[in-house]
């Protein structure tokens, strides 16, 4: 057969892989609601604490707690339906050697990734309209004050997804040296959650601690879209922002490709 | 230049050594001794389109490894690799849209999904022509026999249906070369059966070149006119299946059966190597006694009932081999 040497990427194939991805989370939606639950109950106990904290004040730091709910509902969304699931993927295939197969395919193994990360989250996308209901029940969430707004949410979320995805994807080169990589996804969720934003707005940071969440990428997973959509971000702070959020895409984006290209040259493919 | 071509390949890994005592897991945090191992050493060898060669040797001999590096997903310590124009290693995306591969311990179909979802995956991944995908498809799950199985999820299916499902995904494209690690592991007569004709058919029609690693000699007899031996990393024997034989294992075997049991069949210029009632094998050496002369000797003495002369296996040759290593 003739063999047309690909130019350009096949983004049929990648589509394929997307939508192959999302039908494989369907096939786990047990799994995927015993997760969602447990996001749903976090939430819960986030603002009974919250509540408790705000007894008798209207802010704090320039805060209504109705919109550190609203900030918390959106928030714990974000991470829940962007948590990296290559860390796992990739960690196993590496263990078993099945990654051998990914290998001889005419699609870039990183591309084939992102593709895999694309498809979970927009399999997991039906979940949380399951689940906003009652989260917009414990919290309430207005709509984006303008469609403007509403479009820089939804670029900054995407750009929020490339950057979870490109860390997830070097968590999981890490197995091609440690095997395992369970100890630094459990460092990773504790750090999103944290420095992230999703269990304390940024707000209430003290500075120092403040200044190191922002000098981390956990924030655009969770507390810059959120802030975006909340209106707390405006003007040029905004604009920077979505530009620091561009700019670590790129620099993870390198970072990725220099390690795996160090990954695939020391590469064992284990099993026989 | 041949389809493959392997000049002077090596490949080592480094493995770490480790004490087994209770400080031998701290030790090791703080930095290893490590050993390397020399899976190919020197290997050169030419593969012309169309060919079919067995890849054989014992567990740890380096036929994966070959397969490997052949396939693009190791990087060679030293030596050269080319496949069809192609170093497997540096063009490896390019190098894919070539070859297929089945290795009979993984599997590239999507496991939770139905199969054809794998197939369909395939088609776009290689850019294959819509109506040409069709005739591909259509033919190989006729040829297996796969249309009842075709949408169920990959979990659910036996060995011998996943294997099957794992051959069309490796052809469906029409590589030019096809590698085959293990494609008939564990599976039952007539799932072999199945896979071996498959085989015989696409190397017969569709001029791919194949190369076979396999335990199973068997499936190397049937299919493969040459074949490649190695051990250690080291290439033992390249030529003629009938060439190997003939070298290393120059005598023929002799079946005897009388018409009643418990006779005692000696033969002179044979050793008998096995009796059970009224059977009996020997061997001999054709150089040294014509067939001829010893089945008339053995004719003129006893009543017999039944009598062979045959070749000895693959099997029986490589297994002197090793023993002899």
């Amino acid at each position: 057969m003739d063999r047309q040497i690909a130019t350009w990427p096949n983004a049929l194939a990648y589509l394929r892989l997307v939508s192959m991805a999302a039908r494989t989370i369907y096939v786990y939606r047990a799994n995927i609601g015993v997760n969602l639950l447990a996001m749903v109950v976090q939430l819960y106990l986030l603002k009974v604490v919250w509540s408790a904290v705000y007894a008798g004040r209207s802010t704090i730091a320039g805060v209504g707690l109705d919109e550190l709910l609203q900030y918390l509902v959106l928030s714990n969304i974000q991470v829940w339906l962007l948590s990296p699931s290559l860390p796992a993927f990739v960690q196993d295939r590496v263990r078993t050697g099945q990654i051998a197969i990914d290998l001889v395919r005419p699609v870039a193994f990183r591309g084939q990734l992102i593709a895999q990360q694309a498809g979970t989250t927009v399999g997991m996308l039906p979940f949380v309209l399951l689940a906003l209901p009652l989260a917009v029940g414990m919290g309430g969430l207005r709509l984006p004050s303008s469609l403007v707004m509403a479009c820089l949410y939804a670029i900054s979320l995407s750009l929020g997804f490339l950057i979870v995805t490109q860390i997830g994807l070097l968590l999981g080169l890490l197995a091609f040296w440690t095997l395992e990589t369970t100890g630094f996804l459990a460092l990773y969720r504790f750090v999103v959650q944290f420095f992230g934003g999703a269990l304390v707005p940024l707000w209430f940071l003290p500075p120092p601690l403040r200044g190191v969440a922002e000098l981390l990428p956990f924030q655009f997973q969770a507390f810059v879209p959120a802030s975006i959509y909340l209106d707390r971000l405006g003007g040029d702070e905004l604009l920077h922002a979505l530009a620091l959020q561009v700019l670590w895409v790129v620099g993870l984006f390198v970072l990725s490709r220099l390690v795996w290209q160090w990954a695939i040259t020391r590469a064992v493919i284990n099993g026989g | 230049m041949a389809t493959i071509h392997v000049r002077h390949l090596r490949k080592q890994y480094r493995t770490s050594r480790r004490p087994h005592d209770v400080l031998g897991g701290l030790r090791a945090l703080l930095g290893r001794d490590s050993i390397v191992v020399c899976a190919l050493d020197d290997v050169s060898f030419d593969i012309e389109e169309g060919e079919c060669v067995g890849y054989i040797g014992q567990n740890g001999a380096g036929k994966s490894t070959t397969i490997k590096l052949l396939t693009g997903i190791l990087v060679p310590d030293g030596g050269e690799i080319e496949v069809a124009g192609l170093v497997p290693w540096r063009q490896r995306e390019r190098n894919a849209l070539n070859i297929g591969a089945v290795f009979g311990q993984r599997t590239q179909l999507w496991w939770d999904l139905p199969l054809i979802d794998s197939f369909e995956l395939i088609g776009q991944m290689y850019r294959i022509p819509r109506a040409r995908y069709r005739r591909n498809l259509d033919h190989f799950v006729d040829l297996l026999d796969m249309a009842a199985f075709i949408e169920t999820p990959v979990r659910q299916l036996s060995l011998g249906q996943r294997m099957r499902g794992d051959l069309v995904a490796a052809m469906l494209y029409e590589p030019r070369i096809l590698y085959l690690d293990e494609p008939t592991i564990g599976l039952d007569v007539l799932a072999r059966e199945r896979i071996r004709l498959f085989l015989e058919e696409i190397n017969r029609t569709g001029r791919t070149t194949i190369v076979l690693t396999t335990h199973d000699l068997r499936d190397v007899e049937r299919l493969c006119r040459r074949v490649l031996l190695i051990d250690h990393g080291r290439l033992l024997y390249d030529g003629a299946v009938d060439e190997l034989k003939k070298v290393h294992a120059s005598y023929r075997l002799l079946t005897v059966e009388t018409i009643h049991a418990g006779i005692v069949v000696t033969v002179p210029g044979a050793e008998v190597i096995r009796r059970e009632g009224a059977k009996t094998w020997l061997r001999f050496c054709p150089e040294q006694h014509s067939v001829a002369e010893l089945i008339a000797d053995v004719t003129r003495r006893y009543e017999i009932a039944d009598l062979a002369v045959a070749e000895p296996e693959l099997e029986a040759v490589v297994r002197g081999i090793y023993e002899g290593l």
